[in-house]
Order: C-alpha cells, then sequence, then structure tokens
C-alpha cells in the first residue's frame, strides 16, 4: 500500500519494507458444536475437536490475527475467531499460542518456531474454534459491581460532577495500574485455579473490584465484599502468579487479588471488633 | 418436566478443557510454584524439629547431646541440607513476591519494591547474625 | 434463558468461609519464616550440631539461659506455631492443586498439627 506516509490509515509502517520470509506450519484447533448432533437438539456435547495444519506465508509484520485472517480468506472460510482492533487494546484476540497465552494482533510469527500450535484461551469452554465463552467471566465482573458508588446512593453511577470527586495524582496513583485491564482473559487461561473449575471470581474481575476500591472518589467497598470475600471470592487464589505474568498490559492481576484479600481479612477483623462493640 | 425440556433448543455446545493431572509439571512458571508449595513439607517437618530442640533445650544438657546426635545421622543431614534450599526459595519467592501485597505511598511515589525486598533481605541477615553470636557465646 | 445461565447460577457460591484468618495467620507466618527460617537452618541445622563439643555446651548455655525466661519461651513457640501453621495452609492448599477435594476431618487434622505442636512444647518446656 502506497500512500500511506504521515496518515494513521492503519497501513504498517514498515509496509514498504516488509518481505516475504518463507511459510510457517501453522496448526490450528477446530470445533464444531453442532457437527455430532442435529441442529437444535439439547445433547450437551458436540463433535470432537480435531487439528487442521496449514502452511501461512509471513513477512516480518505477520501477527497471528493476520495469519488466521490469511487462512480464513486463502485456505478455510469456515475457521472461526475473534479479532477486532489489531492493536492490543480491544481485549478480543487472545489465544493460547504453542500452549502460552497471548494476544494474537501483538504476536509475530517472525518471533516463532516454524512449527505454530494455536488454541483457544485454555480453561474457559470453548464455543466453536478459537471462541472461548467469555460470559461466565462477564457475570463475575457484574458481580464485584464495577463501577464508582458515591456514598449516599451506594448502588447506582455517580455520575455528579462534585467538589468530592476530584482526585490528586497520588490517588490516581493507587489504582491506576489496575486500571489498565482490557478484559482479555489471558489471566484466566493461566490461572490453574480457574482451571479447576471451581466458582472463582479469577484474576481480572477481582484486578477490575480493587480498581474501584482503591479509588478515593468510590463508597462501595461494602457492596463488593459479599462476592469478594466469599468461598468463590478471592480465596480459590494460591498466589500462583501466572497472571501477571502474561498479562499484556502490565496490569498485574496478582497484586491486585493480594490487596483484595487483605482488604477482605481488614473487614472481617473490624466487623469482628464492631460486633464486640455492639454488645 | 425435566430441566432439560424446558431450555430453549440452542445450538451452542460448550466444550469443557479440564486442566490435566499433572498441569504443574507444564511451564517452568508452575514447576517453581509446586516446588515453592513443597518447600512447606521440609519447613514444616524442620519447624517441629526446632520445637523439640527447644524442649531438649529446657531438659538439661543430656537431652540436647541426645538431640545434637541426631541431627548428626547422616539422613537428617541430608535431609537439614535439602530444606535449607527449600527455605530460601521459599524465602526469596516470598521477598520477590511481598511488594505486590505492601504498598507504602510516600507522597505522589510508592515506595520502590527494590526497597521494601532490600529490607527483608536485611532483616534475614541480622536475624542470622544474631543467632550465631549468641550460639557462640554473646551474651544479651 | 440458555446453557450458559444455568451454570452460571452454579457459579454463584457466596458462602462466608474461615478462610480469611487462616489467610491471614498463613501470611504473618511466611513473613516470619522468610525472615528467621534460613537463619534457623543454618544455625541450629548445620553449625550448631558440627560445631565441635565446647561450642555444643556454650550454644546449650545460651539458648537454654534464653528459654528459662517463660515470656520469651512463649515468643519462640508462638513464631514457631505461625510458622508451622503457613505451612500446614500450603500443605492443605496443594491437595487441591492436585485436584484431591479432602473430607473436613482432614483440614482440621492438617491445621491442628500447627495449633498442638507448639502447644505440646511449650507446656513441656514450661513444665521442664
Amino acid at each position: 500500500m502506497s500512500g500511506c506516509e504521515g496518515c494513521n490509515c492503519g497501513s504498517r509502517p514498515d509496509a514498504a519494507e516488509s518481505r516475504p520470509l518463507g511459510t510457517k506450519r501453522v496448526t490450528v484447533f477446530r470445533y464444531r458444536p453442532c457437527s455430532a448432533v442435529e441442529q437444535g437438539s439439547t445433547e450437551p456435547r458436540g463433535g470432537e475437536p480435531w487439528y487442521d495444519a496449514f502452511e501461512v506465508p509471513y513477512d516480518t509484520g505477520t501477527s497471528v490475527a493476520d495469519a488466521l485472517g490469511w487462512i480464513k480468506d486463502n485456505r478455510d472460510a469456515t475457521l472461526a475467531f475473534r479479532v477486532s482492533c489489531r492493536m492490543g487494546i480491544c481485549g478480543s484476540c487472545g489465544l493460547m499460542v504453542n500452549g502460552k497465552p497471548h494476544l494474537a494482533c501483538e504476536t509475530f510469527l517472525r518471533d516463532l518456531p516454524d512449527e505454530v500450535t494455536i488454541a483457544p484461551l485454555a480453561n474457559l469452554d470453548v464455543e466453536r474454534d478459537l471462541i472461548v465463552d467469555k460470559e461466565p467471566f462477564l457475570a463475575a465482573l457484574t458481580e464485584v459491581k464495577p463501577w464508582l458508588m458515591s456514598a449516599a446512593n451506594a448502588d447506582g453511577f455517580d455520575t455528579a460532577l462534585s467538589e468530592n470527586n476530584r482526585q490528586t495524582p497520588a490517588q490516581m496513583l493507587d489504582y491506576q495500574q489496575f486500571a489498565q485491564c482490557i478484559n482479555c482473559l489471558l489471566c484466566y487461561a493461566a490461572c490453574p485455579q480457574v482451571g479447576f473449575n471451581r466458582p472463582f471470581l479469577g484474576p481480572a474481575a477481582i484486578t477490575v473490584a480493587m480498581r474501584y476500591s482503591r479509588d478515593s472518589r468510590d463508597h462501595g467497598t461494602a457492596q463488593r465484599l459479599p462476592a469478594l470475600d466469599a468461598e468463590s471470592g478471592v480465596w480459590p487464589c494460591t498466589f500462583v502468579g501466572a497472571c501477571s505474568t502474561v498479562c499484556p498490559k502490565g496490569v498485574d492481576p496478582a497484586a491486585a487479588v493480594q490487596l483484595a484479600k487483605l482488604v477482605a481479612a481488614k473487614a472481617r477483623a473490624t466487623g469482628l471488633i464492631k460486633r464486640k462493640e455492639k454488645r | 418436566m425435566s430441566d432439560l425440556d424446558q431450555r430453549p433448543a440452542s445450538n451452542r455446545r460448550p466444550l469443557a478443557q479440564p486442566l490435566p493431572r499433572t498441569w504443574f509439571l507444564g511451564t517452568t512458571e508452575y514447576r517453581l510454584y509446586a516446588l515453592r508449595e513443597a518447600s512447606a513439607l521440609f519447613l514444616g517437618i524442620f519447624v517441629i524439629n526446632v520445637c523439640w530442640a527447644v524442649v531438649a533445650l529446657s531438659r538439661g544438657l543430656e537431652t540436647w547431646e541426645r538431640w545434637l546426635a541426631f541431627q548428626r545421622h547422616p539422613a537428617v543431614v541430608v535431609f537439614t541440607v535439602i530444606t535449607l534450599a527449600m527455605v530460601l526459595l521459599q524465602s526469596v519467592t516470598w521477598f520477590q513476591v511481598s511488594p505486590k501485597a505492601i504498598r507504602v505511598r510516600l507522597g505522589e511515589r510508592q515506595l520502590r519494591a527494590s526497597w521494601i525486598i532490600a529490607a527483608q533481605y536485611a532483616a534475614a541477615f541480622v536475624v542470622l547474625a544474631l543467632l550465631i553470636w549468641r550460639a557462640r557465646g554473646g551474651r544479651s | 434463558m440458555n446453557l450458559r445461565e444455568n451454570k452460571r447460577a452454579d457459579r454463584v457460591v457466596s458462602r462466608r468461609t474461615g478462610e480469611p484468618w487462616r489467610w491471614a495467620l498463613f501470611g504473618a507466618g511466611g513473613q516470619v519464616a522468610a525472615v528467621v527460617m534460613p537463619a534457623l537452618v543454618i544455625v541450629f541445622g548445620l553449625l550448631i550440631p558440627f560445631a565441635g563439643r565446647g561450642d555444643d555446651k556454650l550454644a546449650y548455655e545460651r539458648f537454654s539461659s534464653l528459654l528459662a525466661n517463660p515470656v520469651v519461651a512463649l515468643l519462640v513457640f508462638g513464631g514457631l506455631g505461625v510458622v508451622l501453621w503457613h505451612c500446614c495452609h500450603r500443605i492443605y492448599h496443594a491437595l487441591h492443586d492436585l485436584q484431591i477435594e479432602p473430607p473436613k476431618w482432614v483440614r482440621t487434622a492438617i491445621y491442628a498439627v500447627a495449633v498442638l505442636v507448639p502447644l505440646a512444647g511449650w507446656v513441656l518446656t514450661a513444665l521442664g
């Protein structure tokens, strides 16, 4: 593509230099929910998953997302995967590349070995090919009430811009890192405690809870505690730390979860003291 | 009517991806985690051993000598050396991740993680120095 | 309503547990262990047993005089107790990681070790 110098039309800056580097063998996980059962049946199982291999040409700028697009355009139009922004901010394209969670848009074929295996994010249910079910996560996210709650109206939005909502840079520092989460769920794929399939809020949902609870404008910690301080809340975490290793945004969910444990434990302790005082 | 009958027809058949039992051997990070958790077993047995040592100390020199003789048994020495490695792993990993839970804000800045880690290493060395000093006859 | 919502209904287990205080003790024990245990293993596990006869006696005198103070003895067993609690907590959670779901009494037994051993030690020291 030419004529794109100095504009933001999306063409890669190195497009002029990018040259074919050869092909790589990309093996892709496949799953059809309906291949073994009639459409509309209530049979809970679909067909058996399988793998398809493709020789994919690549150049210096070919990402895994581009490779999947090339396969869909040129080899198998039925391949299902999620891609949106192609710039690591929408959180749609998380998948396993050679067994490790990655964003497909910022993982490049040039950096990978000649054999590349692509699979859906681990620990999550697969809907079709590389598409995982995000609904349990979205439910967990709702459960932690991810919005600023005012002191007066503790269960709704506080949209009024008042003096109370002014914040110093120091106060912003308390939660800013946790606000960078893009809900890509790489941390869920890295977390064995999610994989055990016990009820667990999971790293990202707890991080979002902390993003709000550590915000000086928020008064909703008490509303979030029932979700956090529960068997299925923060406690299944054993601090493996893999969530923070794979996070593409440097959010450090493991830190947020430990802080959430502290919040929950402190609330329990102060609750105990208050109950004693009442007696 | 069963639940199945009440459910509207859906083409969704979500496929579960259960973790294999040996998941903790999967990556270097998981293996290190497994080793860290396993260190608790060695550490725990050593703590029980120290409890015995303290009781022996209160029971007179003879009991203490018997405890020492047990510590010199080759099998116990092997155990102690493994425990030392495990305990160092536990300490190093603990110090490494502790800044995640300990957040100290100094005005507009967070206290650097490296300072929190360094302070804990310093404390560990002070404890070691104190114990050696006491064992070598220092007065308190 | 679809299949997923059914599964979601299973997920909502907002039962409160005793985990907060178990975790708090675990954290305290981990901090004590990380700072104190390397020194304890080096000094009590290796240095004193292999220091030679004369030093044995010296160490005995120094430490037994220290432990004669009941407050010191209480502190020592308290410290060893939280470290042992830390270990027992990790061992119990390791069972989950091995995908073993033990019955309740196993948990009680594991945590009981962390309470009973230092308690017995303290009683024996106080009696001795």
